[in-house]
């Protein structure tokens, strides 16, 4: 199982590597609103080093933009969608060419409907949760997000989508372990009669 | 008059399974233990509240300073609950840290072979 990590140049690969590693993830994608010349760079530098986990990249994107979509469908291993109000979700789940949608939820009203989830499973789009949204909120929101998060799964559920928490780190110390991540999943999921 | 002074045993089928869950800490500073275990319970306090937490039956058993690996103990349906509010751990005492789950076991003798 991959892990997705917001790349940023402030990321040290080598560090990232090491840390990834001792958390027991063995396949890391790297994300980010990347330019042609940082594209390049980052594949040689991956291809150079030989680094304890497999690197790949992820063109992210931020807005609905067919043009940067098509630009870089081919350069990348895998084109997402950094989602989190409904146009935009509807153009990442619409799209087949998108792989993924990451973060379709907010702290403010739902962003994810029957319509979005009927339309992802037609066209195979994986939902991803970040979980570093849940680190990163204020406690008061963090109720709201959960409760947004909780009701997509229901819908993924429901229509049968592929959805997974992953941990989309911006710094080393929001990386977390795959497995574990796959338990807060299931912590999200469950419903709240099953606390007995 | 013979007054009753213990209980009586608990049947096995009406006691709790526990399961024993091993953690680590990543961290490059010192940890103490007694500010992981205060720290972890105000988190899983403020994630579950004081009615979900006493029905995990969460216990704090120990944290190995060394090694920076601790137990915990809970009720077996709320092994993953418990992995989830583990995560969500970012800080002890200001000290930045990379939380971690090892193993689950069901005799605390066993869990501590992983410490």
């Amino acid at each position: 199982m991959k892990d997705f990590v917001l790349y940023s140049k402030a990321f040290e690969l080598n560090e990232l590597a090491k840390t990834e590693k001792q958390l027991g993830n063995n396949e890391v994608v790297l994300c980010r609103n990347f330019s042609e010349k940082e594209l390049t760079d980052l594949k040689e530098t991956i291809k150079k080093e030989n680094f304890p986990v497999n690197f790949f990249t992820c063109h992210l994107l931020y807005n609905q933009n067919s043009k940067e979509l098509n630009k870089f469908k081919n350069k990348t291993e895998f084109i997402g969608v950094f989602g989190g109000n409904v146009s935009i979700n509807k153009f990442a789940v619409s799209n087949k060419q998108i792989d993924f949608l990451i973060s379709p939820c907010n702290e403010g009203r739902l962003t994810f409907d029957t319509a979005i989830a009927r339309t992802a499973k037609e066209n195979k789009t994986e939902i991803l949760i970040p979980f570093s949204q849940f680190l990163n909120v204020q406690f008061s929101k963090r109720v709201v997000l959960t409760k947004n998060y909780v009701f997509m799964l229901k819908l993924s559920n429901k229509f049968k989508l592929n959805s997974r928490v992953v941990s989309f780190a911006k710094e080393v110390n929001e990386l977390r372990s795959v497995k574990d991540l796959e338990a807060f999943k299931s912590f999200l999921d469950k419903k709240f009669e099953s606390v007995r | 008059m013979n007054q009753k002074k213990s209980m009586n045993p608990i049947p096995l089928s009406l006691r709790d399974k526990k399961r024993y869950l091993v953690f680590e800490l990543i961290s490059e500073q010192t940890l103490f233990e007694r500010d992981v275990s205060f720290d972890l319970k105000n988190l899983l306090l403020k994630l579950f509240g004081e009615l979900g937490l006493s029905k995990m039956n969460y216990q704090f058993i120990g944290f190995d300073e060394k090694s920076r690996k601790g137990i915990l103990k809970c009720r077996h349906t709320a092994v993953e609950d418990l992995k989830a509010g583990i995560l969500l751990l970012k800080e002890v005492n200001g000290v930045k840290i990379l939380p971690r789950t090892l193993k689950t076991s069901g005799t605390v003798k066993k869990a501590k072979t992983f410490l």
